[in-house]
């Protein structure tokens, strides 16, 4: 699947996930993605704290000096577990925690609306991402994006837009407001957000 | 709302608002605090605010990446380099104290114009720069009014320090910013804001930000139709005034934009209002009313809201109900618009100041809730009233709030 860094649902998705990060308060953190561009996208997000961060590559890690002047580790030569593992759109990727004590990941739902537009968006449900940190984790789904409520009214703004900008507009607005679901409506929403602590 | 790494704080606008994300940002923000610090110094030589200039203008040396771009400069979109106009903004301030150091004798000066002049080269320049004008991004061909604006702004101070003759890009950007303007009809004046595609809207703000810098491209080379520019657009940021703030704007139909109504989001109306007098274009009353406005709807805290009408935005017809979190949210990237425009106007040493560490407490709403928002020296917080469950707690200087439940 192709990821924009740039796009909103990347976006909105990683700064949910460094918020989450926040709350526990690691003091290191593994990035794990292959992805340059969407490690690139953390990293914005994790600005100015004070976390020792890992990555999967030497390539990743170069592109982050080159970039931002951030000194971070790679996983593969170290010994060392970081306290937590953020991973944006990696469990499909086939990554998986190495023993953090905290996950935080972003997951692509096949059982949205986006497999009704784009039948190969996603390839498997929510239930079965989690289930494979399930043996390991206690999982709590924290917020789905893009929920079917965000998608009936970002509908309408779509149909409205050309003849009535004011409507759009208000329906625009209105939608935004259901982006993020916290409610039972998640499991049906394009992106899970989940974290997890490891189960005793 | 200065943190570690510089100025802080949740985010409200129109296109979105980046309430998640909260820690430092060298975007616009800066443009306004720099040089109302510096306005400040000017006119009461009072070194704190040349100290308070300084104090920013090392945040954004720090904030430079390697790529001469700033490290989160696209405000309302969350972290990201390369913000427009963001990023000339920020030039604009660097280039404002460098000029006053550089007057005043002091070599640091350097220091600021070299970051600002990385940035120049390698971003504007480099890559914005298109022949004709500067683009909103270097992948995407739109040339901007409002941000061709800025970037000239901050391209006149870079000429006067460095000497080099920037006519090429002024011109095109003068041509920018006249092109988009209106020439009849009930928008008669207004600057389009030619981003928002299909809509076509024209904004207040924007319209005020174009024609700043088409005055400050007029006082570098006078040509009267710039001036006339100028006087056009103040005639259509005159019709935007209500007393509960300026309206966004209007649709390509001329109908109002009723909602939101800025109040800090206006603060360039007001900077655009002062220095237009100079000319007669704008009149003392006209000023006084904006001043007025701004000062009634100051906070205790000393804080701007950002506007009222959010929980309607878009709509033609007024709303009236309670303000909603957006409008309340006091946002460094409006509020120092404010401290720019009244520095202008108030010169005043810093112990004519009363320092306000009063807590702004009131009523507001999120989505149909009825909510009580509090900020005081430490925290902005919002819950539900019914309830009082927190669904908003942010504590100033940090980069995260602790409870986001929005």
């Amino acid at each position: 699947m192709q990821i924009d860094p740039y796009s909103n649902e990347i976006r909105y998705s990683l700064s949910l996930m460094a918020y989450h990060l926040n709350l526990v308060r690691p003091s290191s953190v593994r990035i794990a993605s292959h992805s340059v561009e969407i490690v690139k996208s953390v990293v914005r997000q994790l600005s100015y704290q004070p976390l020792s961060i890992f990555v999967e590559t030497h390539e990743i890690q170069t592109a982050l000096a080159d970039l931002f002047g951030v000194m971070a580790n790679v996983t593969q030569n170290r010994n060392e577990i970081a306290d937590a593992v953020m991973m944006p759109f990696s469990l499909e990727e086939g990554l998986r925690p190495r023993g953090e004590e905290i996950v935080i990941a972003a997951c692509y739902n096949a059982l949205s609306y986006k497999t009704l537009l784009h039948p190969l968006a996603a390839k498997e449900t929510i239930s079965k991402k989690l289930r494979t940190l399930e043996t390991n984790y206690l999982v709590i789904p924290v917020a789905g994006l893009f929920s079917p409520s965000f998608i009936l009214w970002f509908t309408l703004a779509k149909v409205v837009e050309r003849f009535d900008s004011a409507l759009y507009f208000q329906l625009e607005d209105h939608a935004m407001h259901h982006m993020i679901e916290r409610g039972p409506w998640w499991r049906l929403s394009y992106i899970v957000i989940v974290t997890g602590q490891a189960a005793s | 709302m200065r943190g570690v790494g510089g100025y802080t704080g949740p985010i409200s606008h129109w296109w979105e608002s980046s309430l998640v994300y909260c820690g430092p940002m060298a975007d616009w923000r800066y443009e306004g605090i720099i040089c109302g610090y510096i306005n400040l110094y000017r006119s009461t030589g009072q070194t704190i605010w040349l100290e308070r200039a300084r104090e920013a203008c090392d945040d954004l040396v720090a904030a430079q990446l390697p790529s001469g771009k700033f490290r989160n400069s696209s405000f309302q979109q969350g972290p990201m380099e390369g913000g427009t106009p963001h990023e000339a903004a920020v030039d604009l301030g660097l280039l404002e104290l460098a000029q006053l150091l550089h007057e005043n004798g002091d070599n640091t000066w350097l220091t600021y114009f070299e970051t600002a002049n990385r940035n120049i080269q390698r971003f504007l320049l480099g890559e914005l720069w298109d022949g004709k004008g500067f683009r909103d991004q270097p992948w995407n061909q739109i040339l901007v009014p409002n941000k061709n604006a800025t970037i000239g702004e901050a391209l006149i101070l870079f000429e006067q320090l460095s000497g080099r003759d920037m006519s090429t890009y002024l011109e095109g950007i003068a041509d920018v910013i006249v092109s988009a303007q209106e020439l009849g009809g009930p928008r008669s004046g207004a600057t389009i804001h030619i981003g928002t595609g299909r809509h076509r809207l024209s904004i207040g703000l924007y319209t005020a930000r174009s024609m700043c810098g088409l005055l400050r491209i007029y006082e570098r080379r006078p040509n009267d139709l710039l001036l006339e520019a100028v006087n056009q657009a103040l005639n259509f940021l005159q019709g935007l005034f209500s007393p509960e703030g300026l309206y966004f704007g209007r649709y390509q139909d001329g109908n109002l934009i009723a909602n939101p109504r800025l109040i800090a989001g206006s603060g360039d109306i007001l900077r655009l209002m002062i220095l237009s007098r100079k000319y007669g274009l704008a009149s003392d009353n006209y000023v006084a009313a904006l001043v007025e406005l701004f000062i009634k709807a100051q906070f205790p805290s000393g804080s701007f809201p950002t506007g009222y009408g959010f929980a309607e935005r878009g709509k033609q017809k007024e709303y009236t109900g309670l303000p909603e979190f957006r409008d309340v949210l006091p946002v460094v990237g409006w509020c120092d618009k404010v401290l720019r425009a009244l520095s202008l106007l108030f010169p005043r040493r810093v112990d004519e100041f009363e320092t306000s560490n009063q807590t702004t407490e009131l009523s507001c709403g999120w989505k149909g809730k009825k909510c009580k928002y509090i900020e005081d020296e430490s925290v902005i917080r919002l819950s539900e009233e019914s309830s009082s469950q927190v669904l908003y707690s942010w504590h100033k200087g940090k980069i995260w709030p602790e409870v986001y439940a929005l």
